[in-house]
C-alpha cells in the first residue's frame, strides 16, 4: 500500500505542477456546482417561502371552503354555524397591500374573527389569556396586530399608525398588538402579515357581505361529508393538502424546468472536466507507462487518476458551495419574484439555506467529477510499458473507435427521439434526458465530422491560404484524440449557450406578436396591483361612471376577472362584453368560424385558453364543469385560443352568461377604442384626471405602455433563465480557454522544434492563431445545429408541457452568432498566454531532453 | 509538502465555514407564544354604560332580549330532571353577554362589527353515572353568530346552542355536543318573579352597583338527554335567570354562593349571600321567596342564615363549601342541602361551582324535598371584574 501512497503523491505533485490546467478545471466544476446549488437553494427558498406563505394563511386548517366565482355570501356561514355544522370554523378575508412604513413590500393582511380563529393558528400561542387580549382587535375598527419581528425591523411601537394601498386604495390601520413566537416555522411567516379583525377586513378590501373562504379543523371523514352534504351551491370543500398540491404542482413545472437548466450548465462543466482530464491522461501516457514499467498495477493507475479527479472535484465542489451560496441568495429573489408574477403572492422572503441543497451540490459536484473522470482513467490503464512511447498507436485507435462510437451516437439520436414523443415517456425529466442524449449524439457527430472534414481543409487552406494554415488544420487531425475531445466538449458548452438563448428569444418574439393581435384596443384601465401581474381588483362604481362619461369613445367594453372551481380544479374565469373577441384571438382550434363565436358564446359556450385546455386535457366540444351559486352549470367549449398570461389558463364566458348564474356585475378592467383621429395619449391624460379625482388609483394605460409592461413583467421571468444561459456561457468560455490553453501549452516541445528548424515568430504565431482560432470555429460551427436542436426541445416539448404554451420557433441568427463568436473568441484570448512563453522560448531549452 | 498541508487546512477552513453557514441560521429553539398589546383603553370603564339605578318597567318579551347598553347581562336556565325509572339528571344553559367597547358599532358597514362578546356554558350532570358533563362556546354578538332577537318573541343563540320562546309561556332548548344534548321543551307556571325591589337587585351601597334581576322559578320541563350513545326521555323543573347591569359588586366583594331552591310543594325560594374580602357577609345578599300561588316575600340579609356544613376540594387544592344548613325564620324554614355529585365545577373561562342539589326541609315541622341549583364563585379566582 505504501506504492500506491507514492502515486498518489505524485499526482498530486503533477497537480500542483499543472496549475493552470489545475486551476482551471477547479473553475469548471466550480461553476457547474454552483449553478446547480443556486438553482436549488433558490429553488427550495422559494418552495419554503410558498410553504410558509401558505401556512401562515391556511395554520392547522385541514380543510377549506371555497367559492367558485365571488366570494363566499356570509350568511351561509351563519346558517351553517346555526345549524351545528362545523366543529371548528374559522371564515377568512384577506388581501395583500402595500404598507410604505415597511419599505413597500408585500404584506397579507389576514382578516380573521379572534374567537372563532384562535384554534387555527399556532402564533396565538396556547394560552386563552391571549384570547382575552386578542378580542380587543374586534372593539376597534382599523386595528391590528402584527408581529414583534417586523415592529422591531421597521421601529413601529404600539399605537403607530401605518399607511397601506391596497388595489390602488389608500387605508390606515393603528397596530395595537404585537405577536411574537418561538416556533421558527410560525415566526417567519408572521412577519409577513397584519393580524386584523374580520369587520375591519371587509371593510378594507371592500368585501362587505362576502367572506373569502372558511377553514375547518375536521377530524373525522364522516365530518367532511356532513359538511359537504350541507354546503350550498356554488361552494366546495377541499383539503388543505389538495390546495397545496395544486399551488405546488403548477410552480413544481416551472422550478423543474430551473433545476433541469441547472443541471445542463453541470453537464457542460462534466463535459469540460471530461476533457481536460482526458486530455491529463494523454499527456502522461509516457509518464504512466513508466508506473507500469516499474510495476504499478493497472488498477493502482486507475485509482490515481480517479484520486485526482476527487481532488479536483473535491476543491472545485467546496468553492463552487460558497459560489452558490452566494448567488443563490440573489437568485431566490429573481424565483420568487416570477413565482409572483406568474402563481402566487408570498410574504416570506428571507429563509435559511437548505442543507440538503448544499449535500446535493456536494454530492453532484464530486460524482460528477469522478464519473466523466471513469474513462480517461480506464484509458490511461490502456497504456502498457510498450505502446507509451507511441503517440500514433493511440491515434490510430481513435480513429477506429470514432466509427464504432458513430453508431452510437445515431442510436442516441433514435433513443431520445423515442423519449419525446412516446406517450409514455410523459414526464418532463425523461424529456431533460432525451436532451441530454441529444447533447451527447451531437458531441459524437462532432468529432466524427472532424475527423472527415479536416484532412480535407488541410489540403484546402494549404492550397488557397498557405502552407502555415494548412499545417495547423493537418496537425489538429494528427491530434486528433486531444482536438475531438476539446471541439466537442466546447461544442456542447456553445450549443447550450445557443439552445437557451434561442428558446428566450422565441418566446419573446411570440409574446410580442400575440400581444399586438390581442390588444386591439387604444386605452386600458385596471386597478394597479403591485404582487401579481393579473389584477382582480375591482375598479369602484364611481370610476365606472366617470370613465363611461368621458365623450370621445368609439367602443367600451368591460372585464371581470374571478376565480372558479372546476371539476377539474380552480381556473380564471374572464368575463367580456367584447363581441369582437374572436377577432381579436389566435385561435389554435375552433368549433365554428370566427365569425359565429361571439353567438355561441352568447348560448353560454365558452373558449379556454391553451394551457387550460393542456392543463385538464380538453379539446373543443368537451364539456367543462363548473361550480356556480346556482348548481354545477357544464359549458361548452367552442374554441382554444393561445394565451402567455399565466400558465394555468382561463376561460372566456360573455358577462350577460356570468351574470345568469353569478350575482357579481364587479369590473376589474375596462378597455376603450376611441374615435378615429383621436390622440390616445391626450385621452390616456384626460382619463386619469378624470379617475384621478375619486378615491381609488387607477391604472390608466395607452396599448403600447400596457404592452411594454407586459414585456418587463416577460423579461423578469426570463430573467433567471438568462442568468443561467450567462453562467452556460461563462463556463463554456472557461471551458474554450482551458482547453486549448492545454493543447498548445502540450506542444511546447513541438514548437520549439519548428523554431530551432528555423520557424520565424511570426509564422509560429499564423499557426497557433490558426489551430485555436479552427478549434473555435468548429466548436461554434458544430454548436448551431446542436443549438438549433436543444431550442426546438424547449420550445415544442418541454415548454408545451411545463406551462402550456406553444411558442413558434424563431430562428434568431444573433443569438446563433454569438454563440460562435463567443467560441472564438475564447479561442484566440486561450492563444495569448502560449504565443508569449513561444516568444520567449529558446529552442536549446526544449530540444535539450531530445 | 508544506503546500500539501497549506492545502489540507485551507479545506478544513472552508468546510468548518461552510458548516456555520448552513447552522448558523437556525434559531434557537424555545417555545411558546406571545402577544403584547397596547395597554388596554378598551372602554370597560363602567361609567359609559348604563346602570341599573331606580324601577324599569319590563316589557315582554321585549325585556327577555338583550340589553346592550349594559356592561354584562346573562341568560341562566338550570333544572333538575328525571327520566322513566327515576334516573336524576341535573342541567345547566347560560348565556352571557359582555360589552367589549361602549363605542357602539351600528354605523360599521361590515355585520361583522361588533362591541358584542356571548359567552355559554352547557352542562349536565349525570347523578346515576356520577358524571359531569361540561361544554362553552364563544363568539362575537354579529354576523348572525350569537345575539337575541324578540321579533316576534324571544330567542338567544351561540351557534348552534338556542333556546327559542314559543309562545308566551313556552320555550324550545337545543344545546349539546356531538355527545351530550339536550332538546328541552320549557313551559312557565308562574310568570315572571323579579327580586330585589321591582326586578331591582342592589349588591352594594353605591348606587348603580345593582342589577335588573328577574326569574322563571318553576317551568315544567320536558324532552331528551342524550348523553354518549344512551338517549334519555326526561320531565322535572326548570329555573331561568336573566339578569343584567353594568357593575354588580363592589370593590371589597369576591363572589357570591347563590341558591335555587324548588321544593315539593311547589314553594320556591332563591338566596344569595355576597362573600367580603374580610370573609364576612355583605349586607345586600338577600333572597325572595315564591309561594304556590305566584305571590312573593323578599328576604333581607337578617331574613336567612346560611351555614356551611362541609366542604369539597379539588385535586388542585381549591375548596368549595358543599352542604349547607338554611334557616329562614320567618316562614319557620330549615334546609339541609347536599350536592348530587361534588365534582360540579365549571373550569372554564372563568372559574366557578354550579351544580344540582338535593334538599331536605322542615316547613313548620313537616319534612319536604326537593331539588334545586347552587352557585359558587370567587373561590378559584376572585369575580371582581369579571362580572
Amino acid at each position: 500500500m505504501k506504492s500506491v501512497g507514492l502515486l498518489l503523491k505524485f499526482s498530486l505533485r503533477h497537480l500542483i505542477r499543472q496549475g493552470w490546467q489545475t486551476i482551471l478545471l477547479i473553475i469548471g466544476i466550480l461553476l457547474g456546482v454552483a449553478v446547480v446549488i443556486a438553482i436549488d437553494y433558490a429553488n427550495e427558498s422559494s418552495k419554503k417561502a410558498i410553504s410558509l406563505s401558505t401556512q401562515s394563511i391556511t395554520g392547522k386548517a385541514t380543510h377549506q371552503i371555497l367559492a367558485s366565482g365571488s366570494g363566499i355570501p356570509e350568511e351561509y356561514f351563519a346558517d351553517m354555524v346555526r345549524n351545528g355544522v362545523f366543529n371548528e370554523a374559522s371564515p377568512v378575508i384577506e388581501g395583500y397591500v402595500n404598507v410604505s412604513e415597511f419599505d413597500q413590500q408585500a404584506i397579507l393582511i389576514l382578516g380573521i374573527d379572534p374567537l372563532l380563529d384562535f384554534p387555527f393558528r399556532q402564533y396565538y400561542g396556547d394560552d386563552d389569556g391571549q384570547l382575552n387580549q386578542l378580542i380587543s382587535i374586534i372593539s376597534e375598527s382599523n386595528t391590528g396586530i402584527i408581529a414583534q419581528d417586523l415592529a422591531d425591523e421597521f421601529d413601529i411601537q404600539l399605537g403607530d399608525v401605518i399607511n397601506y394601498i391596497f388595489e390602488g386604495k389608500p387605508g390606515k390601520l393603528k397596530i395595537v398588538g404585537f405577536i411574537s413566537t418561538d416556533e421558527p416555522i410560525a415566526r417567519e411567516s408572521l412577519k409577513g402579515m397584519i393580524i386584523v379583525d374580520i369587520s375591519t377586513a371587509q371593510i378594507a378590501f371592500n368585501k362587505i357581505g362576502i367572506l373569502d373562504r372558511i377553514e375547518l379543523i375536521i377530524n373525522d371523514p364522516n365530518e367532511e361529508s356532513n359538511v359537504k352534504s350541507q354546503l350550498p351551491s356554488g361552494l366546495v370543500i377541499r383539503s388543505t393538502n389538495d390546495q397545496n398540491q395544486q399551488l405546488s404542482n403548477m410552480v413544481g413545472a416551472f422550478q423543474l424546468n430551473l433545476t433541469a437548466l441547472s443541471l445542463l450548465a453541470l453537464v457542460v462543466g462534466g463535459f469540460l472536466i471530461y476533457n481536460t482530464m482526458t486530455f491529463s491522461v494523454i499527456q502522461r501516457r509516457e509518464l504512466i507507462g513508466l508506473y507500469r514499467s516499474i510495476g504499478f498495477y493497472r488498477s493502482e493507475i486507475f485509482f490515481m487518476i480517479i484520486f485526482e479527479a476527487l481532488v479536483i472535484g473535491f476543491i472545485g465542489t467546496i468553492f463552487g458551495v460558497l459560489v452558490g451560496i452566494a448567488l443563490g441568495r440573489e437568485t431566490v429573489n429573481l424565483i420568487l419574484q416570477t413565482i409572483n408574477d406568474l402563481y402566487y403572492v408570498t410574504t416570506v422572503k428571507s429563509v435559511s439555506i437548505p442543507t440538503v441543497s448544499v449535500i446535493k451540490g456536494i454530492l453532484l459536484g464530486i460524482f460528477a467529477t469522478i464519473l466523466v473522470s471513469i474513462p480517461p482513467a480506464i484509458e490511461a490503464t490502456q497504456v502498457t510499458p510498450r505502446s507509451a512511447k507511441i503517440r500514433s498507436g493511440y491515434e490510430d485507435k481513435v480513429r477506429k473507435n470514432l466509427i464504432f462510437i458513430s453508431f452510437f451516437g445515431v442510436l442516441l439520436f433514435i433513443v431520445s427521439y423515442y423519449l419525446l414523443y412516446s406517450p409514455y415517456f410523459q414526464n418532463l425529466w425523461w424529456a431533460f434526458g432525451a436532451t441530454l442524449l441529444v447533447v451527447i449524439g451531437f458531441s459524437i457527430l462532432a468529432a466524427l465530422g472532424l475527423y472527415l472534414i479536416l484532412p480535407i481543409l488541410s489540403k484546402i487552406l494549404k492550397k488557397y491560404i498557405g502552407l502555415i494554415p494548412g499545417m495547423a488544420a493537418r496537425e489538429l487531425y494528427r491530434s486528433l484524440s486531444r482536438t475531438a475531445v476539446a471541439v466537442s466538449s466546447l461544442m456542447v458548452a456553445v450549443s447550450v449557450t445557443i439552445g437557451m438563448a434561442m428558446m428566450i428569444n422565441s418566446f419573446r418574439y411570440t409574446v410580442s406578436i400575440w400581444l399586438r393581435e390581442t390588444l386591439a384596443g387604444d386605452i386600458y384601465i385596471s386597478v394597479p396591483n403591485q404582487f401579481t401581474n393579473r389584477s382582480s381588483a375591482y375598479i369602484d362604481q364611481e370610476s365606472v361612471r366617470a370613465i363611461y362619461e368621458y365623450p370621445d369613445i368609439n367602443k367600451i367594453d368591460t372585464f371581470l376577472s374571478t376565480s372558479g372551481i372546476s371539476d377539474f380544479g380552480d381556473l380564471q374565469i374572464n368575463v367580456i362584453t367584447n363581441d369582437e373577441i374572436a377577432y381579436e384571438r389566435i385561435f389554435t382550434k375552433t368549433g365554428a368560424p370566427i365569425e359565429n363565436i361571439w353567438n355561441n358564446l352568447l348560448l353560454e359556450k365558452i373558449l379556454i385558453a391553451e394551457p387550460l385546455a393542456n392543463r385538464f386535457d380538453l379539446d373543443i366540444n368537451d364539456l367543462l364543469p363548473i361550480e356556480t351559486p346556482a348548481g354545477k352549470v357544464s359549458f361548452e367549449i367552442i374554441g382554444i385560443f393561445s394565451d402567455y398570461t399565466t400558465s394555468q389558463g382561463y376561460i372566456m364566458m360573455p358577462r350577460s352568461v356570468f351574470e345568469k348564474y353569478w350575482k357579481n356585475e364587479e369590473i376589474t378592467a375596462i378597455s376603450i377604442n376611441l374615435d378615429k383621429d383621436k390622440n390616445v395619449n391626450d385621452a390616456v391624460q384626460e382619463i386619469k384626471s378624470r379617475v384621478g379625482q375619486n378615491n381609488q388609483q387607477l391604472l390608466v394605460r395607452s396599448n403600447q405602455s400596457l404592452r411594454d409592461d407586459v414585456m418587463v413583467v416577460f423579461d423578469r421571468t426570463f430573467a433567471i433563465t438568462n442568468a443561467l444561459r450567462f453562467i452556460a456561457t461563462m463556463v463554456s468560455f472557461i471551458g474554450i480557454l482551458s482547453a486549448t490553453l492545454i493543447i498548445l501549452l502540450d506542444r511546447k516541445r513541438e514548437f520549439g522544434m519548428l523554431k530551432a528548424i528555423g520557424f520565424r515568430q511570426k509564422e509560429l504565431n499564423q499557426l497557433v492563431l490558426t489551430e485555436t482560432g479552427l478549434i473555435g470555429f468548429f466548436a461554434g460551427i458544430f454548436a448551431i445545429p446542436t443549438g438549433i436542436v436543444i431550442s426546438l426541445i424547449l420550445v415544442y416539448v418541454i415548454n408545451l408541457r411545463s406551462f402550456g404554451w406553444t411558442i413558434q420557433f424563431y430562428l434568431d441568427f444573433w443569438s446563433i452568432s454569438q454563440g460562435v463568436i463567443i467560441a472564438m473568441v475564447a479561442a484566440f484570448i486561450a492563444a495569448i498566454y502560449p504565443l508569449y512563453r513561444l516568444n520567449k522560448l529558446k529552442p536549446i531549452q526544449v530540444i535539450r531532453d531530445e | 509538502m508544506n503546500k500539501k498541508y497549506l492545502l489540507a487546512i485551507f479545506i478544513l477552513l472552508i468546510v468548518i465555514s461552510i458548516f456555520f453557514i448552513i447552522t448558523g441560521n437556525k434559531p434557537a429553539q424555545l417555545s411558546g407564544s406571545n402577544i403584547t398589546f397596547l395597554d388596554d383603553q378598551s372602554n370597560t370603564e363602567e361609567n359609559n354604560y348604563e346602570r341599573a339605578i331606580g324601577r324599569m318597567d319590563f316589557v315582554f318579551p321585549g325585556d327577555h332580549g338583550a340589553h346592550p347598553e349594559y356592561l354584562t347581562e346573562w341568560w341562566y336556565y338550570t333544572g333538575n330532571l328525571f327520566a322513566d325509572d327515576g334516573r336524576h339528571f341535573g342541567y345547566q344553559l347560560t348565556f352571557f353577554r359582555r360589552a367589549i367597547s361602549d363605542q357602539f358599532v351600528e354605523s360599521s358597514t361590515s355585520n361583522w362589527a361588533s362591541n358584542q362578546i356571548y359567552l355559554a356554558h352547557f352542562a349536565v350532570t349525570d347523578t346515576a353515572s356520577n358524571q359531569h358533563y361540561v361544554f362553552d362556546q364563544i363568539s362575537r354578538g354579529s354576523a348572525g353568530l350569537a345575539g337575541t332577537s324578540v321579533e316576534p318573541l324571544f330567542s338567544i343563540w351561540l351557534k348552534d346552542w338556542k333556546i327559542v320562546q314559543l309562545a308566551d309561556n313556552i320555550f324550545q332548548m337545543n344545546a349539546g355536543s356531538d355527545d351530550v344534548k339536550i332538546n328541552l321543551t320549557l313551559t312557565d307556571t308562574k310568570g315572571i318573579i323579579y327580586h330585589g325591589e321591582n326586578g331591582l337587585s342592589q349588591k352594594d351601597s353605591e348606587i348603580g352597583n345593582a342589577s335588573y334581576y328577574f326569574s322563571q322559578t318553576r317551568m315544567e320541563t320536558t324532552g331528551r338527554i342524550r348523553i354518549i350513545d344512551e338517549e334519555f326521555d326526561v320531565n322535572g323543573f326548570s329555573w331561568m335567570d336573566h339578569e343584567f347591569g353594568s357593575s354588580t359588586l363592589g370593590s371589597d366583594q369576591i363572589g357570591w354562593d347563590w341558591f335555587s331552591i324548588q321544593l315539593d310543594n311547589q314553594t320556591e325560594i332563591m338566596l344569595f349571600q355576597i362573600r367580603q374580602e374580610d370573609g364576612g357577609i355583605s349586607e345586600f345578599s338577600s333572597g325572595t321567596i315564591i309561594f304556590e300561588d305566584g305571590r312573593t316575600e323578599k328576604l333581607e340579609v337578617n331574613d336567612f342564615k346560611i351555614d356551611v356544613l362541609d366542604t369539597w376540594q379539588t385535586s388542585d387544592q381549591i375548596t368549595y363549601p358543599n352542604e349547607w344548613g338554611i334557616i329562614i325564620e320567618q316562614v319557620n324554614l330549615k334546609l339541609e342541602i347536599t350536592p348530587v355529585m361534588n365534582d360540579q365545577e365549571m373550569n372554564l373561562f372563568f372559574r366557578y361551582w354550579e351544580g344540582a342539589v338535593q334538599i331536605k326541609a322542615k316547613l313548620n315541622g313537616e319534612e319536604i324535598s326537593g331539588y334545586g341549583y347552587v352557585e359558587l364563585t370567587g373561590y378559584a379566582q376572585s369575580m371582581q371584574g369579571v362580572f
